[in-house]
């Protein structure tokens, strides 16, 4: 048992009487400033008697409850001695009064209010931390969804953009520059790392890291966190274990950590930050093709459409009815940087024409199936390094053909239906290329 | 003309006040210089560089072209993908209150005293990698479950068939708006102008030959121009009504009286400038161009032996679900951008198993066929398949129920689509219902999701393509709609 941190504990209680009968009296004091009579003034001394002791008891209780610690040592200084002065000149208040000492008595009247309300805004920012009472006027408060982040993925700090927020809306309050409950701050990562009373609150292995295990723990428990207010929510657990397990580094970016599937939908759902890859398309920067060469080659038999609107690479493909020539993919030639899907199948695409197609240097999807290539001339794509579908699928390609494959470092498909490749061929492809998905019909 | 003039009398009221500090001066100088003007600017220009017909997406695209495999009248989920072995082991018994709290019945059961449940009388396994539960009705959809993506949490707002059916076509259960099919048209253009862009086709399902009425307004325009309209291939002797020339009209006769008609036509166009005169030249058109391009796609003789083998036996019998995926296919080799399929025939409220081994046969090969044909042809890369009914069924029993027969009541709390291929994320099961299958427990996809998600995956933001009519901006989605993030691939 231990009388003095109960009593200590009062003091929040407590001194909100004092407050309510000094106040009462300075206004009850200007009320009847010019109809004062024995009865009120008695009724006014007794309120003030009631002021006084209050005030005192206040301030001995809020003694007691300094002694816990974990306070901001300026600030609890500023509250500790203003309470005493407010203690102090409520006694003068009452003696003036009572002696009808007019001017010491308004002196500390007017004393008094300045008192009360400096010692009252130190207190609290004692309990809630210093920013409370202005946080819901600052500018960056205002957005709907806070959670959203105006930021590229790229500088986007796991600690600093994910993890600290929760901390700071769910934590802070009891863990800060002011107050440091358990000896725990939390305000920084420096803070963090260095942990509370008991130790360092962060460990490798994320199950051992007190920090985890205290807002994990059955609300129940005594030891949860936070003790009142919002827990995190299960969304913030898993970012919390996310970032301790990726070595809860300081600096760490988005982009540099490793992700799982339950992250990954997190960051997209809660803050809109898609981890997905981009597509080749918007991955790469290029200029514009001016119109007239378009025109020039849409009048030459080509359908020619832009992939999507923030990329300038081309998706070409022969018109409905026209009949694919060799002259065509020579007129194509001057779009060689832009077309990124090229669609041949079914047309006379031959061998000679695959040697153009090669300089196609940002091919991603080429269609040859149904046409009369062969092996031979496969062999000049493998030079499309960014290719990442081929569809050669009704055609004379053989097992030996598939060799150029094999050289398509970011290819992902390949379709190979009605083709002379045979099981074995295919299953050595996969060999070599364990990661490409083989359409064999 | 007496129709111009009331659009030209609903612009003066709905755009009056808001033009009134130009004056009607500035009106009238405007409908001189641009006549488009006065009907909104959806056809003539963008006004806020969002709209526009045939313009490139908002990003890059997964999807270039839909096969929507509508299945109509609602197949039953517990039958077919959401497997309940807690409905088997309560079999008889009622469901409970805690688990319907009171939301609302059909007509057609609300009369009933008791809601025994109902356990489905097939098996089911688990298939592929993926470990997807499908039912021994769909044996070869079964084979191909890594390749689908199952989403078992779909709901909707409508409870009977004709407002569901529409609200999963255009986003609003009344009638009157464009169907998804037009939208794309509208928003993306086409691809091929010999064939229509929105291409529909029906069949009678062989479980109830009776089934639910499909309207033509299904896959109408709505307020969008006309020429983004489905159109409905038949099996009968003209795939395509009134496209042939009449009898003793040759095509060169037919060639000049389009070029004469076209030339009044375009002489009323620029007199009066109502866009659906535009429209207009361009489906005569469309449709002479048609007539060589649809006789040939429909005709399926060239299709080899081993198609019929994959599709099954009924795919050579013109006018079934299988020949109509057949075509589907062909279309969409033929790079049109939205093919429509209605298999009628899945209400089953009463003689549940038998009715409904009927449906899968129709179309368990089939689907499960496309799918594979896409996919070796390298089609699936950029096309996308759907496979659902418009709402879902009842946990419990609706009317006689014995060992041998049951039925189920319409349910549009939790149903299961399918979906495969282009940016759909493959061997994946999304969403849950709970033990009764009658509330969603996980991940609630809702139609305008699906739609928000379908328009998506063709680089489409659902909340930017919308068409001013009326004095309103419309949107497929109407006010709603959130993509489905988690299924992407």
């Amino acid at each position: 048992m231990n009388l003095s941190e109960f009593f200590g504990r009062l003091h929040p209680l407590i001194v909100h009487l004092p407050i309510g009968f000094l106040m009462i009296a300075i206004l009850l004091e200007f009320y009847f400033r010019n109809k004062m009579s024995p009865g009120k003034r008695k009724s006014i001394i007794f309120i003030l008697v009631l002021g006084a002791v209050g005030s005192i008891i206040a301030a001995l209780f809020g003694w007691l409850l300094a002694e816990e610690g974990g306070f901001n040592e300026d600030t609890l200084f500023w509250h500790r001695w203003l309470g005493i002065s407010t203690a102090v000149i409520a006694i003068l208040a009452l003696w003036s009064k009572y002696k009808s000492q007019r001017k010491v008595y308004i002196f500390s009247l007017v004393a008094l209010s300045a008192l009360l309300m400096l010692t009252g805004h130190f207190g609290g920012s004692l309990t809630h931390g210093s920013d409370y009472l202005l946080q819901p006027l600052m500018a960056d408060n205002s957005s709907v969804n806070s959670k959203e982040l105006d930021k590229p993925n790229d500088s986007i700090v796991v600690f600093h953009d994910i993890v600290k927020p929760f901390i700071d809306a769910k934590c802070i309050s009891c863990h800060n520059d002011d107050k440091q409950n358990g000896g725990l701050n939390l305000s920084t990562f420096e803070h963090l790392e260095i942990g509370g009373d008991n130790g360092k609150i962060l460990h490798s292995n994320v199950w051992e890291s007190e920090f985890f295990r205290r807002v994990t723990l059955p609300q129940e428990s005594e030891k949860f966190m936070p003790p009142n207010g919002i827990p995190l929510t299960y969304n913030e657990t898993t970012l919390l274990k996310w970032w301790i397990e990726n070595g809860a580094e300081p600096e760490t970016s988005i982009i540099d950590s490793k992700l799982n599937d339950a992250v990954k939908n997190i960051l997209l759902n809660e803050y809109n930050i898609d981890l997905t890859p981009k597509p080749f398309a918007e991955s790469i920067t290029l200029q514009a093709l001016s119109e007239t060469v378009i025109s020039n080659l849409e009048n030459k038999g080509w359908s020619i459409s832009v992939v999507s609107p923030n990329s300038n690479l081309l998706d070409a493909s022969p018109k409905n009815g026209v009949k694919f020539t060799s002259e065509m993919l020579k007129d194509l030639l001057a779009a060689k940087k832009h077309i990124t899907w090229l669609k041949l199948g079914n047309t006379s695409v031959n061998n000679e024409d695959l040697k153009r197609i090669s300089q196609f240097e940002n091919l991603t999807d080429l269609r040859l199936n149904d046409t009369k290539i062969t092996d031979e001339g496969l062999s000049h794509i493998s030079k499309l390094n960014n290719l990442e579908a081929l569809n050669i699928y009704d055609t004379t390609i053989s097992d030996e053909g598939l060799n150029a494959i094999k050289a398509l470092k970011k290819l992902k498909r390949i379709y190979l239906w009605k083709t002379k490749v045979t099981p074995s061929g295919i299953s050595e492809l996969q060999d070599n290329k364990p990661k490409l998905t083989i359409i064999s019909g | 003309m007496k129709e111009l003039n009331e659009h030209l009398l609903n612009y003066t009221r709905r755009e009056f006040l808001s033009k009134a500090s130009l004056g009607l001066g500035g009106i009238a100088l405007a409908s001189l210089l641009n006549p488009g003007s006065m009907y909104g600017s959806n056809l003539m220009k963008d006004e806020n560089g969002l709209i526009g017909t045939g313009k490139a997406p908002h990003f890059a695209p997964k999807a270039k072209r839909v096969i929507y495999l509508f299945q109509s009248g609602a197949p039953s989920q517990f039958e077919l993908f959401d497997y309940k072995p807690l409905l088997n082991k309560m079999d008889g018994k009622d469901l409970p209150d805690s688990v319907r709290q009171g939301q609302r019945l059909t007509g057609m059961t609300s009369g009933q005293r008791k809601f025994p449940l109902v356990g489905s009388r097939f098996n089911f396994k688990q298939h592929g990698q993926s470990g997807a539960y499908v039912s021994e009705l769909l044996p070869h959809i079964g084979g191909i479950a890594d390749d689908l993506c199952f989403i078992k949490s779909m709901h909707t707002e409508a409870i009977n068939h004709d407002p569901a059916v529409t609200f999963f076509q255009t986003g609003s259960q009344q009638p009157g708006r464009p169907s998804i099919g037009s939208w794309l048209s509208y928003g993306l253009g086409s691809d091929n102008e010999n064939l229509p862009n929105f291409s529909v086709m029906l069949s009678r399902g062989s479980g109830l030959k009776t089934g639910q009425p499909l309207y033509s307004r299904l896959w109408g325009n709505g307020f969008l121009p006309s020429l983004h309209q489905g159109v409905q291939f038949r099996s009968a002797k003209d795939p395509v009504l009134y496209l042939n020339n009449p009898e003793g009209m040759s095509s060169l006769n037919k060639r000049n009286l389009l070029d004469h008609l076209g030339k009044l036509n375009e002489m009323q166009y620029e007199a009066m400038g109502d866009p659906e005169i535009a429209t207009r030249i361009s489906q005569y058109e469309m449709s002479y161009r048609m007539q060589t391009s649809v006789p040939e796609v429909v005709d399926l003789s060239d299709e080899p032996e081993e198609t019929f083998e994959l599709y099954g036996p009924e795919s050579k019998i013109p006018g079934t679900y299988a020949a109509n995926c057949v075509l589907a296919r062909r279309l969409i080799e033929k790079d049109v951008k939205f093919v429509q399929l209605y298999h009628m025939g899945w209400d089953q409220h009463q003689n549940l198993p038998t009715a409904i081994q009927g449906q899968c046969r129709d179309v368990d090969q089939p689907s499960a066929a496309l799918v594979k044909d896409l996919k070796r042809r390298g089609l699936l890369e950029d096309t996308l398949v759907i496979w659902g009914g418009e709402f879902g069924r009842t946990a419990y029993n609706q009317g006689k129920m014995t060992k041998e027969t049951y039925g189920r009541d319409h349910h549009p709390r939790c149903f299961t689509i399918w979906m495969a291929g282009a940016g759909v994320k493959p061997g994946m099961t999304y969403g849950a219902t709970d033990d009764f299958g009658y509330n969603i427990s996980e991940n609630p996809v809702h139609v305008h999701d699906f739609q928000a998600t379908l328009m998506h995956l063709l680089g489409i933001d659902h909340e930017k393509l919308v068409f001013k009519h009326q004095g309103r901006r419309f949107r497929l989605t109407d006010v709603h709609g959130h993509v489905v993030k988690d299924i992407l691939s």
